[in-house]
């Protein structure tokens, strides 16, 4: 019984929620920068985080961000208020995050760079060893292809749902899963290494 | 018994195996300590990533959202609405009043003698003398000359503008030349019809 009331107070919260957000975006989408900035307290850190995983540097991910946000504003006349605003906004974050990637290359490669990460772990050495993960797996992110860095980024670190992911990438579900698998596979290897062979 | 894919076993672990091959996985894997290995480190590696997100700082994240806000202040407030309406319908408005402005307004033709346009507009850069026929009645030289005087008006330095009958046709067609300044980037004359 308490589960089931605990279950209904999520599900009225996330409802009421997904209301709020909704009456923001109307209001935003009118020209009030007053709900504009709103949405953007809501959505940033989510944004620096995809972007962090595809770019690999925070200053680039700082970039993005704001573009990201300058995209949304020049955009949102076109976007539809039946629907979700998350998706679109993964959307043009992996599209202006591919872009600086691109820009990028072009011009100096693809250094890694990790700073400023904020930690929630209790010990020094636990906070030591966590960065030291994370650091290794932004390595090996960014070694993979950007359409393996985006469908993994969108899957692994973000948690949603494949069908989703196919969405916001404009491809299909059968593509998205072969991104998955063969960029999950270079993972494996970069982080924990080869040493065994599959029969 | 043949050990599945590595592709498969990556998806497994994420759950993203095709529903047909789940229930062969799952139970290869019980029985298969190697795959069943391969399948935790997928797992591991999910966990690394899901792990792996960086948050801003708040000085950097007040810092960022100030510079977007600033920025899009300066945006002209036609970014927003500027595409109210679905471009459907507006592809739709377009093709509407094309097709009213093909059917009401007559396509466009080559000025006849006696039918003048009101307003022509000549640039200087175009090489003059520039010939316009004024009048398709028979008169002298002097009355037409008379006339196309009298039909021409322009704004500012039209005065400047040398204005000469250069011939006369028995078929009662003047026509005036305009050597307009070559300091005009433009001159607007307006024809006055009688």
């Amino acid at each position: 019984m308490a589960t089931s009331i605990a279950w209904m107070s999520d599900r009225s919260a996330a409802a009421s929620c997904r209301t709020a957000t909704r009456n923001l975006v109307a209001a935003a989408k009118k020209g009030d920068t007053t709900a504009f900035g709103s949405l953007v307290d809501l959505y940033q850190q989510r944004v620096f985080r995809v972007a962090t995983s595809l770019l690999g540097s925070e200053s680039d991910a700082r970039d993005a961000v704001q573009e990201v946000f300058l995209k949304v504003y020049r955009y949102f006349s076109k976007f539809d208020d039946s629907r979700e605003l998350t998706p679109w906004l993964y959307k043009i974050t992996t599209n202006v995050c591919r872009d600086i990637a691109r820009s990028r290359r072009r011009h100096q490669g693809a250094p890694v760079e990790v700073q400023g990460v904020v930690s929630t772990s209790p010990g020094p050495f636990e906070r030591v060893a966590r960065r030291e993960q994370r650091h290794l797996t932004r390595l090996a992110l960014a070694k993979l292809p950007y359409k393996e860095r985006a469908a993994i980024t969108l899957r692994d670190l973000e948690g949603l749902a494949t069908r989703d992911v196919a969405r916001i990438l404009g491809t299909t579900q059968a593509t998205v899963r072969s991104q998955i698998s063969s960029g999950r596979s270079k993972l494996r290897h970069s982080i924990l290494g080869d040493d065994r062979r599959k029969p | 018994m043949t050990c599945p894919k590595e592709s498969e076993l990556a998806l497994y672990a994420g759950s993203e195996a095709p529903r047909r091959r789940i229930a062969m996985v799952e139970h290869h894997v019980r029985i298969c300590s190697q795959c069943a290995d391969r399948v935790t480190e997928y797992g591991l590696v999910r966990s690394a990533v899901a792990s792996s997100g960086s948050q801003m700082p708040p000085s950097t994240r007040d810092k960022v959202r100030a510079e977007i806000l600033s920025q899009i202040s300066r945006e002209p407030i036609g970014g927003l609405g500027r595409h109210l309406l679905p471009p459907a319908f507006r592809i739709a408005c377009v093709a509407i009043v094309l097709l009213v402005s093909a059917t009401l307004v007559p396509p466009l033709q080559p000025p006849r003698p006696g039918v003048f346009p009101l307003k022509m507009v000549f640039e200087a850069h175009k090489p003059p003398p520039r010939a316009f026929v004024i009048s398709d009645r028979p008169g002298s030289s002097s009355e037409l000359k008379a006339l196309a005087s009298s039909r021409f008006a322009g704004p500012g330095n039209f005065e400047s503008a040398q204005l000469s009958l250069v011939e006369t046709s028995d078929g009662g067609t003047g026509i005036v030349q305009l050597r307009i300044p070559a300091k005009d980037s433009s001159l607007e004359i307006h024809w006055i019809i009688e």
